[in-house]
This record gives structure tokens, C-alpha cells and sequence, in this order.
């Protein structure tokens, strides 16, 4: 599931590896578009060529459709994408000083270096007036500072401030681009006195818009994400397993991995941050139900085969984190029957050492098993089976989730 | 004249976007509503208090909710919540049982535990209900603490609140921390997120 290099699946210190290689694959389509000339860039101004404008509407509206298509597929968790902070002035006056010198100059930022790897003098004198103006601002910075960070509105999407949904707006913008091609194609006619034969020559692209138009449209239907997913489990088999048997572990048997320092179940904290500070079961990692889908957990819930018990003080918390660890397809996962609350009972409250006399074997067994968890747990007193050093209960780790600052 | 890379390309695109949509529309188990918001309707949903649920039957509140026991018949026919209507747990999902639960009232869900309510809230939350709330404790503590004289020690009880003060209680740490250490190595602290800086 991308992106990758947040959730680590991609090394984060290759990062400007993978942007040499992506910079090489941009700068090649921008010289194959023909952006390394200043005349066809700045046609786009004088309505004979509008070649940067098809083009970069394109690249939007295939990267929007197939960002919400990947999203909704689930491939793509549109969560971890960057998006740009929106400062209002600065983003104005930028635009504005960015105008002129586009149609001054006639490059733009990123097709001047364009320009000037294949070697137009006029893009090497851009670049130059562009590290001018960067040191300016730098030198100057406490004086723009106020424009520069004014009217901070925050990392917000276009169609929140429009109070539409995401499906609608993307269907507008491929529609808007759609009419911005036909029209752009009249005035570039009409500019460049095209005859009407000539026109009559061209491609029909009637068949790709429709086709384009009807895709953008299905997803008018379509919720942003998926409600169900293949590798999910059905409500009747978590019915079944919830209200039968087989979804629980006793207590008793992890107080007996406690009380022996095995490591054959995995303990799951189900309970908030502050319980789990204050007093957890050794060897626990929290995980409540909100961060069971988390990525940063993944490889504990699918790699590691042991059984892995939610708790918590009684059984609801562990049974909201164990519906939805069950639901998203993890298996070997339980919950501990009646929580902290139970074992305490069991282990401090109920206390049956008259049975350990009994001729019931079971109740015998169990009343001794318990005597012995409990001096353990007050006093640490029994030693377990190995008399050397303790093994420890390592806490399985939790795989980090990298933010990436940064983007165009 | 025609674009014929172009019109095969669109067709190719239009294809794989309805056969993938509707490949997940057939493999579907069936939930109207994701995981993931499945998960924040739990965290956002308190438990309906016992304060609450007296007011809700003994004021002119009754019409607004509908009770539901997820018990057996037989405990059920027993004794029960005033207005409640029975829904064994496994029957949850029962056609006919939907049907009775669509009346656009917020649905008050008890049992004989209070875990077994929390998951019927929880599959009937996958279901697309929006509001579900369970009634805390089981059926036992509703009665002693609503049905025989409201006891307000008790308004805001559940069964998942720490009954005991655990750390008196347990003394044994698995890993011991090295001398001088503050870090306490059971819980260690959570790896630091690394900002990854970039742009144009």
C-alpha cells in the first residue's frame, strides 16, 4: 500500500535517490513536450499555442483520477500524501510576480533548467535572474516575512473550502478541462488562421472524452473508500466466534505465561494511555482500538504467529479492539474472559487455598496454581523453572510511520 | 479520422476502472460501513448511563429509543427492561430482526455481559446503523441498580472500570531497568517520527 516511503517499505534516506530519478523522467517530458522553448511557453499568453496548458491540466486530471481510483481501491492511503500549506498572500503576490515573469521570460522555474541543460543562453540568464531574486528575498526576509506567513489557511483541499465532496469536484475539473481544450483548440485556430479543411483532418476525440467524462462519473457513486474488502471477515463468522467460545482466553492461562515468563502469547493493552502508564501486564504493548488498523502494527498482527490476547479492565475495550483486529482478517487473536477485573478477582479476592486439600483433583490443581501465581505476583517469591537469570518479555516493537514534509 | 491509439487507450482505461469496480462490488462481505469508520464510531460513542437510561424510562423519553435484549427467550421472558424487544445475539442479523431494528430510533443495546453488548454494537455499526448505544454492565447490574430503585452511586457504572488498584497488587516486573536509567524498558518510548524535508 503506497506511499511507500512514509510507512518505511522504501528506505527514507534513498529519498533524493528517488527524486534524481524522478526529476530526470520530468525534465524528459518537458523537452519531449517542447517546454525547453520560450516562444512555445509563452504562446499560452499570446493564444497561439496552448501546449502548456493541455498539458499540465492533463497531468492533473490523470494524477487526481488515479489517486481516487487507487484510493478507493484501498492501494493508496490518501491520508499520508503531503499537502501544500495555503498562505493567501503569499500565494497571491507569488502568482502575480510569477505571471510576469513567465511572459517576460518566458520560462517558468523548472523549464528554464530545461532550457538551459540543452543550452539556451535566455534560460541561463533566467536562472541567474532567478538566484538574484531568491537572494533578495533571503537578505530581505524580515521585511516579507509578514506577506510571506500571512493568512495561513492551513493544509486544506480545494473542495472542503468549497463545501463539495471530493468525487464532485473532480468531475467538475475534468469536465472544466474538457471545455478548456476545445476552447484553447478554437483560439489557437482562430490566432493561427487555420483553415477549416485543416481542421476537418484532425482526430476526432470525441470517443476519449465521453469515455473520460463516464469514468470521472462513476465515481459520483463511489464512496471515497471501500465499505468492504475481500480480505475482510464476514459479520457471521465474528458473530460466531464473538458470542461463542472460541474468541476467548482464560485468565488463568496468562497469569501461567506470566507466572513462567513464557513468551507464547502476545499481550494486548486494549485500554487508554493513561491506564496502561499507570499499570499494564509485563510484557504488554498497547494497542486500543483506534490503532489496531494502523500500519505501524501490521507486521505484529500478520507476521508474528503467536496468540495474541487483548485485555482490559473488564472485556469491552479488549472486545472493540479484538472485532476490529478480527475484522480486518488478522487471526490467532483473542480476548482475555472478564479482563483485569477477573484475574484480580480470581488471583486476590476469591481466595480458595481450602481447596488445595481437596480429593478433586481440578479444584486441587487450580487452587494451588493460583496460591502460587499469587505469592509470585506480591512477592515475586517463586522462582520460575529456570534458576538463572530471568528471561525478559520483550514488547513487540511498533513500525514507525515517517511524515514527508515537502512537495511541489 | 480517427485517433485509434487514443480511442483504445481511453477503452482500456474505461474498461479497468468498471471491471475493478465491479470486481469489488462482487467480492464485497457484504458491510456497509469501513473498518476504519467502524473503529471511530466506537471510540466517539459513550455508553448510555444508568442516569440516562432512567430518565429514558421513566420520563416521556421511551418513544425515542428502542431497547433491545440480547439474551436468551427464556431469560428475557424472565424479566426485562419496560418497552425492550428481544433479539437473541445470534440472531443479530436475522432478516427479520433488521426489519424490527429500522425505526430511526436510537437503539439501546444490554446483555448479560456487557462485552457481548459492545460487539452487537459493533456488527450492527458495520451494518450502517449510526446510532447504536450500549447500556452498561449486564442484566443483573440493570436490575439491581434501575429496576428495583435507581441508585445514583451507580449512574455512571461499567463493568469495564478498574475495580481494583492494580499496582498494590502486583509487584513483579519482567524487565528490570538498568541502574540510572529513565527509561522504563516495558514500555519503551514510541520512535520519534523522522520529518523527511523537501519541495521544489
Amino acid at each position: 500500500m503506497a506511499p511507500f516511503i512514509p510507512q518505511g517499505l522504501i528506505n527514507p534516506e534513498l529519498t533524493l535517490f528517488f527524486a534524481l530519478i524522478l526529476g530526470i523522467g520530468f525534465g524528459y517530458i518537458l523537452e519531449q513536450a517542447g517546454f525547453s522553448s520560450a516562444r512555445k511557453l509563452a504562446g499560452v499568453f499570446y493564444g497561439y499555442d496552448f501546449v502548456v496548458l493541455r498539458v499540465f491540466f492533463t497531468a492533473g486530471i490523470t494524477a487526481m483520477t488515479g489517486l481516487m481510483f487507487l484510493g478507493y481501491l484501498g492501494w493508496v492511503d490518501l491520508s499520508l500524501l503531503y499537502v501544500n500549506p495555503t498562505y493567501l498572500y503569499s500565494a497571491i503576490v507569488g502568482g502575480v510576480i510569477m505571471g510576469f515573469g513567465f511572459i517576460l521570460g518566458g520560462y517558468c522555474p523548472g523549464t528554464s533548467f530545461v532550457g538551459a541543460v540543452i543550452g539556451k543562453v535566455d534560460a541561463m540568464v533566467f536562472i541567474v535572474g532567478s538566484l538574484i531574486g531568491i537572494f533578495i528575498f533571503g537578505h530581505f526576509y524580515s521585511t516579507f516575512e509578514p506577506v510571506y506567513t500571512g493568512n495561513f489557511l492551513g493544509h486544506i483541499h480545494i473542495y472542503d473550502s468549497l463545501g463539495i465532496s471530493k468525487s464532485w469536484f473532480a468531475f467538475m475539473l475534468v469536465v472544466v478541462a474538457l471545455i478548456a481544450f476545445m476552447l484553447t483548440q478554437m483560439i489557437e485556430d482562430r490566432v493561427n488562421n487555420i483553415s477549416t479543411e485543416a481542421i476537418a483532418t484532425r482526430p476526432s476525440y470525441r470517443l476519449p472524452t465521453l469515455l473520460l467524462i463516464a469514468a470521472v462519473f462513476i465515481f459520483l457513486f463511489l464512496p471515497d473508500e471501500r465499505k468492504s474488502r475481500m480480505s475482510e471477515v464476514s459479520a457471521e463468522v465474528l458473530m460466531e466466534e464473538v458470542f461463542g467460545d472460541a474468541a476467548y482466553v482464560s485468565t488463568q492461562r496468562v497469569i501461567h505465561q506470566i507466572k513462567n515468563q513464557h513468551n507464547n502469547l502476545i499481550l494486548i493493552d486494549a485500554r487508554s494511555r493513561e491506564e496502561h502508564e499507570y499499570f499494564s501486564l509485563p510484557g504488554a504493548v498497547h494497542v486500543t482500538a483506534d490503532d489496531v488498523l494502523n500500519r505501524g502494527w501490521r507486521n505484529l498482527f500478520r507476521k508474528d504467529h503467536r496468540m495474541k490476547v487483548f485485555f482490559s479492565n473488564g472485556s469491552s475495550e479488549a472486545t472493540k479492539a479484538f472485532m476490529t483486529a478480527r475484522r480486518a482478517g488478522y487471526d490467532n487473536i483473542f480476548i482475555m474472559d472478564g479482563g483485569l477485573n477477573k484475574m484480580f478477582y480470581e488471583l486476590f479476592v476469591d481466595i480458595q487455598d481450602d481447596k488445595i486439600t481437596s480429593t478433586n483433583l481440578q479444584e486441587r490443581s487450580t487452587a494451588r496454581f493460583l496460591r502460587d501465581a499469587r505469592i509470585f505476583f506480591l512477592e515475586g517469591g517463586i522462582a520460575p523453572r529456570d534458576l538463572e537469570e530471568r528471561k525478559v518479555i520483550q514488547a513487540p516493537e511498533q513500525s514507525e510511520i515517517i511524515p514527508v514534509i515537502g512537495g511541489c | 479520422m480517427i485517433n485509434q491509439k487514443l480511442n483504445y487507450s481511453a477503452a482500456l482505461f474505461f474498461a479497468f476502472i468498471v471491471l475493478s469496480v465491479a470486481f469489488c462490488q462482487l467480492t464485497s462481505r457484504g458491510f456497509d460501513a469501513s473498518n476504519a469508520q467502524v473503529a471511530d464510531m466506537l471510540s466517539e460513542t459513550e455508553l448510555f448511563s444508568y442516569a440516562d437510561l432512567h430518565q429514558a424510562i421513566t420520563a416521556s423519553k421511551k418513544d425515542k429509543f428502542l431497547i433491545v435484549d440480547l439474551r436468551e427467550r427464556s431469560l428475557f421472558n424472565e424479566k426485562h427492561l419496560p418497552g425492550a424487544i428481544n433479539i437473541p445475539k445470534q440472531e443479530l442479523l436475522n432478516k427479520q430482526h433488521q426489519k424490527a431494528l429500522k425505526t430511526g430510533n436510537t437503539i439501546l443495546l444490554y446483555a448479560g455481559q456487557e462485552h457481548l453488548a459492545v460487539a452487537a454494537q459493533t456488527l450492527l455499526f458495520s451494518q450502517g446503523y449510526e446510532a447504536v448505544r450500549v447500556i452498561p454492565g449486564s442484566f443483573e447490574s440493570i436490575r439491581m441498580h434501575i429496576l428495583e430503585g435507581f441508585n445514583p452511586a451507580k449512574a455512571f457504572y461499567s463493568s469495564d472500570k478498574a475495580q481494583f488498584e492494580f499496582p498494590r497488587f502486583m509487584s513483579v516486573q519482567a524487565i528490570q531497568p538498568k541502574e540510572g536509567s529513565q527509561e522504563n524498558p516495558l514500555f519503551p518510548d514510541a520512535p520519534e517520527s523522522t520529518p523527511i524535508p523537501g519541495g521544489c
